[in-house]
């Protein structure tokens, strides 16, 4: 099964929940997703995920400077952000509990 | 800084970057210059770590439509129309013009029932070639479309008009809406015409208010097309120029009569005379087109006629 499309549905809340844990600029949140087994991932989407999720005001911003390059713009939760993820967490486990049952029936009849 | 480093076949960096900002150029300015800084950014991370740009994020032009698309920005196919997205959703997202978004719906029922009116004003002019409003009480104006009377139009006015909220209220799906987008712009355009052309001519409402134009030469109101001039001895004077207290010659406005018909007095420098009356009408033989000349030769004299009584005299009658 193509995750691809899976992946597209959960990204927000996987980019909020990596962000939770620690601020973190765009690159940095890939390979945290990545690392977490999320290998998919297309890592333009997890930028234009980051941009969409600070527009709607979930997310700080604040720009560090880099030896190895051009600054980069790390991303912290803030408030909203945190409402947001804690909402989106119950309903992912709603979710999953649900089509576990849909998928446990499916397999027994 | 990179502009020498090709990775593998594909394109340098800044290449690259380049071509996802000429896929991004239909975004405002700032959101596209952040959107840029990270994506410069990412490059740097991705060329740091080797390996070819394309292989590994695929074309700028996927890569920009696939952020655009995640950031809910999306380019789609018309990107004029993302862009246009984008701007207004920036405007409308202001808290006053928010404010008159959530206003104006509350508006929809006033502008059915003024919609019902302007369409029944919009098929009188179709019909008649003008409005032609009269009044309904002191308050409604009234469209009375050729050949009906009074009542009909009436009728037609209230029929118009909850047919309009009809509409209103049950217009849904796309097409339906685009069909009375247009009929609204074309009773808009049809109306607004005719009603502006027509400001001046409404007739007299029953509370008794009258419409007082403000230029030309009017007698009780009634424009004045040409005067007659007559002297103490009752007959008609012509080339008499009139002028106001100002010295401002007074002329007449004349839209009935062709120009050319108007025979205006020059004097020897050949410069025009309108306000030299009685203005001299003419038909395109050369005769006079107008029968009042005929009718008013003479007037009753205010003096005696033989010219042997004075001024003085007039009105106490002969001494004798």
């Amino acid at each position: 099964m193509d995750t691809t499309q899976l992946l597209k549905g959960v990204l927000d809340v996987a980019a909020l929940a990596v962000i939770e844990q620690e601020d973190g600029y765009g690159y940095d949140v890939v390979r945290r997703l990545r690392e977490a087994g999320l290998d998919d991932i297309a890592e333009a989407s997890v930028y234009g995920t980051l941009r969409r999720l600070f527009n709607a005001g979930l997310l700080t911003s604040y720009v560090v400077a880099s030896d190895a390059g051009p600054h980069r713009k790390y991303y912290g939760l803030n408030d909203i952000g945190r409402a947001q993820l804690t909402e989106s967490r119950s309903q992912w486990e709603q979710f999953v509990k649900t089509m576990d049952a849909v998928l446990t029936k499916g397999s027994a009849a | 800084m990179n502009d020498t480093l090709v990775l593998g076949e594909g394109l340098t960096r800044d290449e690259y970057h380049r071509q996802v900002a000429s896929e991004l150029r239909y975004l405002p300015d700032a959101e596209r210059n952040e959107i840029l800084a990270e994506v410069n950014e990412h490059l740097a991370e991705v060329s740091s770590e080797g390996g070819d740009l394309v292989e590994r994020l695929g074309t700028p032009q996927a890569y920009a439509e696939e952020l655009v698309t995640a950031a809910g920005l999306t380019i789609g196919r018309n990107r004029d129309r993302a862009w246009w997205r984008t701007a207004s959703n920036r405007i409308g997202d202001h808290r006053y013009i928010r404010s008159i978004g959530e206003f104006l719906p509350t508006l929809r029922p006033g502008w059915w029932v003024l919609r019902g009116f302007l369409a029944l004003v919009a098929l009188a002019v179709l019909m008649n070639g003008e409005p032609g409003l009269t009044w309904w009480g002191p308050l409604v104006p009234l469209p009375l479309l050729g050949g009906f009377d009074y009542p009909v139009s009436m009728v037609l006015l209230l029929g118009a008009i909850a047919l309009s909220v009809a509409v209103g209220r049950r217009v849904a799906g796309k097409m339906a809406r685009v069909v009375v987008v247009m009929a609204n712009v074309a009773i808009l355009a049809l109306s607004g015409l005719a009603l502006l052309a027509a400001s001046d001519s409404i007739s007299e409402p029953s509370s008794g208010y009258r419409f007082v134009p403000t230029s030309g030469l009017r007698h009780n109101g009634a424009p004045i097309r040409n005067i007659a001039v007559f002297g103490a001895n009752g007959k008609p004077l012509s080339e008499v120029r009139l002028y106001d207290q100002d010295g401002n010659p007074i002329t007449v406005n004349n839209p009935d009569v062709p120009s050319r018909l108007i025979v205006e007095p020059r004097d020897r420098f050949g410069v025009e005379y309108p306000n030299a009356f009685p203005l001299v009408v003419v038909d395109r033989e050369g005769d006079f087109a107008e029968p009042w000349r005929q009718r008013l030769v003479t007037i009753p004299p205010l003096v005696d006629p033989k010219g042997e009584t004075s001024k003085e005299n007039n009105g106490t009658g002969p001494a004798d």
